[in-house]
């Protein structure tokens, strides 16, 4: 980094910082300034070349049989199991570097310092340099990221989330800043690092922009929010969670498992995004509809968006929902769920996970709902882009892009690998112990490992758990049930210039759906919100992503 | 006939008053309580009382030791200490140096110079202007970067400034007939005479300090150097268990503490410090408050 200071220097960079607030955006700034990063590959045009290239192909890597098979449409692996031995799956590494700079987000509290972090000296041992992240916590992520792209102080990798892979002028600053992939990892180019190759094809398809390949997927699992349910309030009515198949079996569950004279309603607040199942219920489309003429139809401008709405209101009116429910916190929501106060709760599928370890709670507790729908149809259920983000290289020499490229395939170790296992587990003694051939870890472990590495490089996700192998089973089993009924949003990996205040205006829409199933604004007003929304800038994206998606 | 404030009051009066104050107090006391209670709560009682209690039934520590345990915290604590303190200490010799220099009329350029404060209250430095600064001046990830930037605040120099205004220009005059230098004035007249108001800004400044995490989450790359309230930021704003959102454990570990009682303890550990100094500084805090309130 040239820290050399001169009058001219800090002008030009003001000038720049002014000019990039002034327009909304760090992006002039971070496009603007003439000295981006080392020529290299990826410079220029991010729509250089003819037509879109293919995506990496997908090489399954099982290094562990599954006991319990996925698909590659979502399902995932399930292992009830701690392999018995494990396998070496990255024999090669680069030699020619010391240290990767990455920037990343945190949703945990930091790991101690490199220096008092067992795990973390473990791990740069066997990679022979130093992984050395900026962790950012997630609520500050934005700032960060607008601040260093500004400042063209760019690491050797970013995370790009849905966040960044949505800001105005995308394509500029992957442009200037960040190295184009794809000749390194499009189609079977990508077998040269055989883990990436096992990331699934939809999770790539949100790192292709303007056709071009600009980064490797973090996975995250495709089912993202659920409808859990606490499964022992409702064995004692007699019911289980997959006798519920209608809207009408739902209604009569909520009338069951509310008792306020008990101090138990049916359900806590669902927020605006987070009605999930009523939209399954109603045949919402997911986010956007792709009609036969090719024409676009936004979720909310449809009749069945505002039928699920009214389904929410007249449940509401019927009391079964927690009276405080529109004030609640997340943690609340959750505390309530877990002490059976609410017995039925929207949560990311993770969460589900979360109460069977951390909890200590059985699946005959804790289960998830399946999706149900109005009587006479099949429910739908909405799947997500497959990603928590991409990681994008900054500019570089395509050796140095090579290099960095095996260290994320090295990230990316699958299950029953000894790399995952070091990424998973840190050292014996000090992050794990072994008791009964599985490994369980330490709180220090806990505490050293954290997040560190799993936002930069990450191998899909599996189902193990050595605590409850019947969640393994349960959640195996639902999501074979739910990935069938799935519909996808046809606008994922499809990268529009977005509209001017999309942002405010998306959010004046969440916020009038938190109003209207509060019932503080009417569903009348509600309409108007959401028209408004498609004149001020529903019409403008519709006709972009159409035109995008030809 | 007396007036009627002078009139000794009655009984009822007393009453009144008496009962104002303790609902005043247990306003703000129970918040605290509640806090502290949490804290110090086990997953089973919070799961009884649906997320918040006011008397625990017993004492559990397990929040603070999930806290305190690593290091982590401790290292953070060291740091906010030492970032407040050296802060405040900066400032205040900035602020005094200025506030004086602009205070004294006739001094070189001060009109101008007081503009050019005042000018950053109408508008105040955007944060990527602010980053490519410190940047430029090769402050990222120093803890430099945590003090210099807001070391001196337009606020507080037109509160000191306006005190040092109203120090009697005699005993300066005096004191510069008897030899006394611009320094002696300051040091030995004027300082002397603005104890509240030091004691005031220097509150100011340390809570700023203290309390202080953008700068850190901006400037700082390294989890080492974060100050307390960002590390515990992530603690509260994370909403998750000390295992983490995500970490993954499919050998199973220990049972974490729950997620309110963790964020309890950590508003604790924050808000400790603060009380600790305060009633120290409460006592000069009306006067220096007062300050140019009125203005003679």
């Amino acid at each position: 980094m040239n820290q050399s200071i001169s009058r001219r220097s800090i002008l030009r960079s003001a000038l720049f910082g002014a000019s990039a607030v002034a327009l909304g955006g760090p992006l002039l700034a971070a496009c603007g300034s003439s000295d981006s990063g080392s020529g290299g590959s990826g410079s220029g045009s991010p729509s250089a070349g003819s037509g879109p290239v293919d995506l990496p192909s997908y090489r399954p890597a099982r290094y562990v049989e599954p006991d319990l098979p996925g698909t590659a449409d979502g399902v995932q692996d399930g292992y009830l199991r701690f392999p018995s031995q494990l396998q070496r799956s990255v024999e090669e590494l680069p030699t020619d570097w010391e240290r990767l700079t990455s920037l990343v987000l945190t949703y945990d509290p930091p790991p101690p310092a490199a220096g008092d972090n067992a795990y973390w000296t473990a791990v740069n041992e066997r990679i022979g340099g130093e992984l050395a992240p900026t962790i950012v916590p997630q609520a500050d992520y934005r700032e960060k990221f607008n601040a260093v792209m500004a400042g063209n102080d760019i690491p050797d990798t970013v995370l790009l989330t849905g966040d960044q892979l949505t800001m105005p002028r995308l394509t500029e600053l992957l442009g200037a800043r960040f190295a184009d992939l794809s000749e390194h990892l499009s189609g079977d180019a990508v077998e040269a690092y055989p883990n990436l190759a096992n990331i699934p094809t939809y999770a790539w398809r949100s790192a292709r922009v303007n056709g071009r390949l600009w980064g490797v997927p973090v996975e995250q699992q495709v089912l993202t929010n659920v409808m859990m349910a606490r499964v022992d309030l409702l064995s004692s009515i007699g019911v289980t969670p997959a006798d519920v198949k209608t809207t009408d079996d739902f209604t009569d569950l909520c009338a069951e498992l509310t008792a306020p004279q008990s101090g138990r309603w049916a359900m806590g607040p669902f927020g605006p995004t987070m009605m999930l199942l009523f939209w399954a219920a109603f045949g919402v489309p997911n986010n956007w509809r792709l009609e036969s003429d090719g024409t676009l139809t936004k979720d909310w401008e449809t009749d069945e968006y505002f039928a699920a709405v009214e389904y929410h209101l007249e449940l509401s009116k019927q009391g079964y929902f927690h009276p405080d429910f529109t004030g609640f916190t997340v943690t609340q929501a959750k505390q309530s769920f877990s002490s059976g106060t609410t017995a039925l709760y929207m949560d990311g599928l993770a969460g589900w996970r979360g109460f069977i370890e951390q909890e200590r709670r059985t699946v005959d507790e804790i289960g998830v709902m399946l999706p149900f729908a109005q009587p006479g149809s099949d429910p739908v259920f909405h799947v997500s882009s497959g990603i928590f983000g991409i990681t994008a290289l900054r500019q570089d020499d395509p050796g140095v892009l090579q290099d960095r490229l095996r260290l994320l395939d090295f990230l990316a170790a699958p299950f029953g690998t000894e790399e995952w296992f070091l990424l998973n587990y840190g050292v014996e003694g000090v992050d794990h112990e072994m008791t009964n051939g599985l490994p369980v870890l330490t709180d220090k472990g806990i505490e050293e490992i954290r997040t560190m590495f799993k936002f930069i490089g990450a191998p899909p996700g599996v189902m193990f758990s050595g605590q409850s192998p019947e969640w393994v089973e349960a959640q195996h089993a639902w999501e074979s049930a739910v990935i069938p009924a799935t519909i996808p949003d046809p606008t994922v990996g499809v990268y529009i210039e977005p509209v001017e205040d999309t942002t405010g205006a998306l959010q004046a829409v969440y916020d009038a759906v938190a109003d209207v199933t509060a019932e503080r604004i009417s569903i009348d007003d509600f309409r108007a919100i959401t028209q408004n929304w498609t004149e001020k800038v529903g019409n403008e994206t519709r006709e972009r992503l159409q035109e995008a998606m030809g | 006939m007396r007036p009627v404030w002078m009139e000794r009051p009655s009984v009822a009066s007393h009453v009144s008053k008496a009962a104002v104050l303790v609902a005043v107090c247990l306003l703000v006391a129970f918040p605290f309580l509640v806090i502290v209670s949490t804290s110090l709560s086990s997953a089973e009682t919070l799961d009884r009382t649906g997320g918040y209690v006011v008397f625990p039934t017993s004492l559990d520590f397990s929040a603070y030791e999930a806290i305190l345990s690593g290091g982590i915290v401790t290292r953070a604590v060291l740091v906010s200490v030492g970032v407040t303190v050296a802060g405040t200490a900066v400032s205040l010799v900035a602020t005094v140096l200025l506030a004086y220099g602009l205070s004294r009329r006739g001094s070189f350029a001060h009109r101008t110079l007081l503009a050019i404060v005042l000018l950053t209250f109408l508008f105040p430095p955007g944060v990527i202007p602010s980053y490519l600064v410190v940047k430029e001046l090769g402050l990222l990830d120093t803890y430099a970067s945590l003090v210099l930037p807001t070391a001196v605040s337009a606020f507080n120099v037109v509160i000191m400034r306006g005190f040092f205004m109203n120090v009697p220009q005699e005993l300066l005059d005096s004191a510069r007939i008897d030899g006394a230098g611009e320094w002696r004035v300051l040091l030995t007249i004027v300082l002397p005479l603005s104890k509240a108001v030091l004691a005031v800004i220097g509150l100011f400044y340390a809570v700023a300090y203290w309390n202080a995490f953008f700068t850190a989450m901006l400037y700082l790359n390294d989890t080492a150097k974060w100050p307390l309230q960002l590390l515990l930021r992530t603690y509260v704003l994370g909403g998750s268990t000390l295992g983490g959102s995500s970490s993954f454990d499919p050998g199973g570990a220990a049972s974490l503490p729950p997620v309110q009682s963790v964020q309890m303890a950590v508003v604790v550990i924050a808000l400790v410090p603060i009380l600790c100094v305060y009633p120290f500084l409460q006592r000069h805090f009306a006067t220096g408050v007062l300050t140019g309130a009125v203005k003679g």
